[in-house]
């Protein structure tokens, strides 16, 4: 080598340095690699990086769970029509924000403002320029801009409109709603359910608040499945990797007793009593008298299930969540009673008017009485004396026990929430003799209603059901059947049939009081009741409004086809109409159209159409509905503008007959409506119908309760 | 002469290199297969690319070691490739394409020629050749040292400059250091030498916790991109949705494929989550697949190369040699430690590949060009060794 001639200590010192320094070099290097694979072994082993756990954050990273929404069931009529069902609704929102860019740089914000307001502009009920207002907000960019009612409560079909005019930044979010096609019908009992959001989950589910629909929430609300699942960053499954899956269980059915003719009836008849005279609180029931079915169940004050209008009042269910003093209907029991301990003589006689126990006084309705009179003279005049007497000669302990045989003072077991079991002041003979006429003693409606089915099914005690079956959404294999169930048998069936021919007094006995309640055709068995009303400090409240009205009747009297109880709390009554004839306003409609309906099955019937333009919307409705025919009221208006078919056409009976109000029309539900029936609705309205297909209407381009007005362009889908 | 090199191939080096160069094939395909989503391409295009790299590569390292390295050392071949180099970094910055946020790429159809890679071969063959033609004045004393090395010194600065302006930190870095243990092996006592090299990288240390860490945290430079990395390095946890994205995926990776890997081609990292999986976080697929046992031997291997550099380099008596093996050594092994940094969170990511494994033209070539002079050197050993041995018997 050439410099290897050349030594110089200078030289000879660089070269030892050099060498020097590479063995440190070595030696660094060394190192820098035992500490980087040190590192390496040490994250791969232990899977913990300041703390965090990077399986943990590694498997979330993938996995994404995805709730399977559990279709919350359906509530039924007896004929197996929706009182309650699911319903999806979408709302809509326009992101503005032009950083939102998915792949490939595609936006996903509004690109286009006045294309995409005059595309909104043509499906939603909003103007072209309040719709480019929306989009244009004056304050500072927001992320995302909503469209206010215009914007929420849209269907499917229009969604998929929307959807396919391609707008970028235009996206929808699902919301599961409860839909009552019905408005006010049998509200209380049926029940509400109203989106809530689970604090544990943070998911939102319709949860049943009242009614059938709190009672059975478990059943109908069905079972939310989850789906976890792994994917990249792009959204595809990884492949090999465990998915993790929890089938969805769809709510149960319910199928109800009510009978949905009777109850729209019963309702406008409820309606109608209650625009007259106000009363504080009324409850009507409708029961099958063999078996204890409920047919038709309302009470005032109600609510609107599909819009939830007058709901802040109406938060009970009176029909088991009420117990009140029932006064003179109680007699029926008194009496029933009397004559299965033996301890009845009709024809017995006793002074009425006023009758004293322990100085206190027993009066009767009549303070002046009516002299020396038999028992069941004193009955059909609902003499208080006469029960007082009765209880006497049987004795508080053997009142009691009959009392507590007709179910009295424990819960009907209904099923419904927070029902009461009502109570009893007895301690006293002058306490015990008032519990004979109805007084000192409280009871809810459905106790009066079982403790009657004993009357009108020959001694054999009935539970009311209002619930006939509940089926899987899927197979529709019903899964738990209710049917009629016996309680009791406070009395025989001799004593049953005693005390149904002294209830005919009632009606048709020239002393009798009940002579409101005849029905043309039919045999009536009634009690009326007029029992004071306490003031919930121990006294009674004072004044003419201060009464609880009552009625119990049984038709036909000899063998009873349906029971009915009605109560009316405090009505504030004019002078017109007394009370009872108030009460049999909804009595005879609701109880004469069950018993036709029940006689002749499926024939129909053909009736004339009343004309009822320029009446008040109550009216019109109420005779409609006694006709027989399903009346579509449109609008919230008190008077009636037009109605079709016009006055004088025949109509099958349940045929739909259309009532248009003054003011404040709104969407109907027309799902499963005949072209003709919507083509009516349309002439009526004014709406511009544009239909495909033929059949029955399968969708509505207007959602249900959306405002309407004339020329509005109405898209149905017929199948 | 070169045949005879070409015979007495020094196998400890080259046997890791070619098995290194299979697996980089093997995984940069595998690290691939979901990149034509994120970068475009496929992944039998990369395949096809970085074979045609390996097998170029193996080219230039028999030519490199078989050639006479004098070539190497004309004073005019030198003086033209310092003035391209600085021609073209300057050029880049004016007209050069983005790519990644770094302005340091040429493209030529197909090819993309990142310079900054060839410039670290480059100052190797340079400042070694300079401070080997300068040796007797240097040592004298730090007047003639500076006398000496003030031109070279000051074209080095223009240089790592340049590319630093780009910004590639990290291709700066890895010149500095290049340049800063050539420099330091120019002549010094190995007192001086080894108190400058740990004092600094002591220096640097603290510096970056003490002044750079804190910069970087205060809101006042959120806008640089560079000071971004590190406060994602501080806390990368903190930043997973952004800055620290690359860390925090590049941990899920090692810890997914634990000692012994979830199988070749089965990485979920490399689906997306982790970015840039076939270059800069090769390494962290490669642990995910294979395991971080076969990650640990992957560096074995580098590091028997590059400790055999340093060996070659400390055997030899010839200065220009041994600076050339200091050089490539520390190249090497600096590129290691700030990818392996990035990939196992102990530095802030600087986007540096891993050798031989990395996807990447310019580095696969870059390292073949060293590795050739270095085998070279080797061979020239083994015979002046065997030529000793048979003149002494």
């Amino acid at each position: 080598m050439k410099d290897s001639s050349d030594r110089s200590a200078d030289k000879l010192n660089a070269r030892k340095s050099r060498k020097i320094v590479g063995i440190s070099l070595f030696l660094t290097f060394f190192l820098l690699f035992a500490f980087l694979g040190t590192r390496l072994l040490v994250i791969a082993v232990g899977k913990n990086v300041k703390n965090v756990n990077l399986n943990d954050r590694a498997e979330k990273l993938y996995t994404q769970t995805q709730t399977l929404k559990a279709k919350r069931g359906s509530i039924y009529d007896a004929d197996g029509n929706p009182i309650a069902e699911d319903t999806s609704t979408y709302s809509l929102y326009a992101v503005l924000d032009k950083t939102q860019k998915g792949l490939n740089g595609k936006p996903l914000y509004v690109v286009n403002k006045s294309k995409t307001a005059k595309v909104l502009s043509k499906y939603l009920p909003i103007t072209q320029k309040k719709a480019m207002k929306i989009l244009s907000p004056k304050n500072k960019q927001p992320f995302q801009v909503e469209f206010g009612s215009a914007g929420t409560n849209i269907s499917l079909l229009t969604k998929k409109k929307i959807q396919a005019e391609k707008l970028p930044g235009i996206d929808f979010v699902q919301k599961q709603a409860r839909l009552y096609p019905n408005g006010v019908f049998s509200s209380n009992l049926i029940g509400v359910a109203v989106s809530e959001t689970n604090k544990k989950t943070g998911t939102a589910n319709l949860v049943g608040q009242m009614g059938i629909e709190q009672a059975f929430n478990k059943t109908l609300a069905g079972q939310n499945g989850y789906k976890d699942a792994q994917y990249d960053v792009y959204g595809y499954k990884l492949p090999g990797k465990q998915q993790k899956e929890k089938a969805v269980k769809n709510g149960n059915n319910v199928y109800t007793t009510i009978d949905s003719r009777i109850q729209t009836l019963l309702e406008s008849e409820m309606n109608s009593v209650q625009s007259q005279v106000h009363a504080a609180g009324m409850n009507a029931v409708l029961m099958d008298a063999k078996t204890g079915k409920i047919v038709a169940a309302s009470q005032r004050p109600t609510f609107n299930a599909a819009t939830l209008k007058g709901i802040g009042s109406a938060w009970t269910n009176t029909l088991s969540s009420d117990m009140y003093e029932p006064g003179s209907t109680m007699k029926v029991f008194t009496l029933s009673s009397a004559i299965d301990s033996g301890h009845y003589n009709g024809t017995d006689t006793y002074e009425s008017g006023r009758y004293s126990i322990d100085g206190k006084i027993v009066p009767d309705w009549n303070p002046a009485g009516w002299g020396y009179i038999t028992y069941n003279k004193g009955f059909a005049l609902s003499s208080n004396v006469a029960m007082a007497h009765l209880e006497q000669q049987m004795g508080p302990k053997t009142w009691k026990k009959y009392i507590h045989r007709f179910g009295f003072l424990k819960s009907t077991n209904s099923g419904l929430p927070g029902e009461l079991t009502g109570r009893i002041q007895f301690n006293y003979p002058i306490e015990q003799a008032d519990t004979s006429f109805g007084q000192g003693i409280e009871v809810t409606t459905m106790q009066m209603m079982q403790a009657l089915s004993a009357v009108s099914n020959n001694g054999t005690m009935m539970k009311p059901y209002f619930i006939s079956k509940i089926t899987n959404p899927s197979n529709t294999k019903t899964i738990k059947k209710y049917g009629k169930k016996v309680v009791g048998h406070p009395i025989s069936a001799t004593t049953a049939k005693a005390v149904r021919k002294h209830m005919q007094d009632v009606v048709y006995k020239s002393y009798g009081i009940g002579a409101d309640y005849k029905i043309k055709g039919y045999r009536v068995a009634a009690k009326t009741g007029t029992a004071q009303v306490s003031n919930g400090m121990g006294g009674y409240a004072s004044g003419d409004d201060s009464y609880l009205y009552s009625v119990a009747g049984m038709v036909p009297a000899n063998n009873p086809r349906y029971v009915m109880f009605i109560t009316m709390k405090q009505p504030k009554l004019t002078g017109t109409k007394t009370a009872t004839q108030l009460l049999a306003e909804i009595f005879k409609p609701v109880i004469t159209r069950a018993l036709q309906n029940s006689n002749a099955k499926q024939a129909t019937v053909k009736r004339q159409v009343p004309n009822v333009t320029y009446q008040t919307t109550t009216y019109g409705k109420r005779i409609m509905n006694e006709k027989g025919f399903d009346v579509v009221t449109i609008g919230s208006g008190d008077s009636i503008l037009k109605q079709s078919p016009s006055s004088g056409t025949t109509l099958n009976e349940q045929k739909r007959v259309f009532l248009l109000t003054n003011k404040g029309w709104k969407m109907p539900r027309i799902i499963g409506w005949s072209k003709n029936d919507v083509k009516q609705f349309c002439s009526l309205t004014g709406l511009k119908l544009e239909s495909t297909g033929s059949g029955y209407a399968d969708s509505q381009s207007i959602n249900f309760e959306k405002s309407i007005d004339t020329g509005d362009v109405l898209k149905v889908n017929f199948e | 002469m070169g045949k005879a090199r070409l015979k007495n191939l020094d196998y400890v080096i080259f046997i890791p290199y070619i098995i290194m160069s299979i697996i980089g094939v093997v995984m940069v395909y595998s690290a691939s297969a979901n990149i034509a989503l994120q970068n475009g391409g496929s992944p039998l295009s990369y395949l096809i690319k970085q074979l045609i790299f390996v097998i170029i590569s193996i080219v230039i390292v028999a030519v490199m070691t078989a050639m006479n390295i004098k070539y190497l050392r004309k004073p005019g071949f030198l003086k033209f490739l310092l003035y391209a180099f600085i021609l073209v970094l300057i050029g880049l910055l004016v007209v050069g394409k983005t790519i990644n946020g770094a302005a340091g790429w040429i493209h030529l159809g197909p090819v993309n020629i990142q310079p900054a890679e060839f410039v670290k071969f480059f100052l190797i063959i340079w400042l070694a050749d300079v401070i080997d033609k300068s040796q007797p004045e240097i040592t004298l004393s730090f007047r003639s040292w500076w006398d000496q090395m003030k031109w070279p010194l000051f074209f080095t600065a223009v240089l790592i400059a340049l590319i630093l302006k780009q910004p590639d930190s990290g291709g700066a870095a890895i010149n500095l250091a290049i340049a800063f243990i050539l420099f330091n092996c120019s002549g010094f006592s190995w007192k001086r030498a080894l108190g400058v090299i740990y004092g600094c990288v002591v220096a640097a240390f603290l510096a970056f916790e003490f002044i750079l860490v804190p910069m970087a945290k205060s809101d006042s430079f959120s806008n640089s991109y560079q000071l971004q990395r590190i406060v994602a390095f501080t806390n990368p946890f903190g930043h997973a949705q952004g800055t620290g994205q690359q860390v925090v995926n590049s941990y899920y990776a090692i810890s997914n494929g634990g000692l012994f890997g979830v199988g070749l081609g089965n990485s979920v990292q490399k689906t997306g989550y982790l970015p840039e999986p076939n270059t800069d976080f090769i390494m962290s697929i490669l642990t995910e697949e294979l395991g971080a046992i076969a990650a640990f031997l992957v560096l074995a291997l580098l590091a028997v190369i590059i400790l055999r550099t340093v060996q070659i380099g400390v055997r030899s008596n010839n200065t220009y040699q041994s600076l050339v093996c200091y050089g490539v050594a520390t190249y090497m092994s600096i590129q290691t430690f700030f990818n392996m940094g990035g990939v196992l969170g102990v530095l802030p990511i600087t986007g540096v590949t891993f050798p031989f494994i990395s996807y990447g033209g310019s580095s696969i070539l870059t390292l073949s060009f060293c590795l050739g002079l270095v085998l070279n050197i080797s061979s020239r050993q083994r015979m002046q060794r065997r030529a000793l041995k048979v003149a002494r018997k």
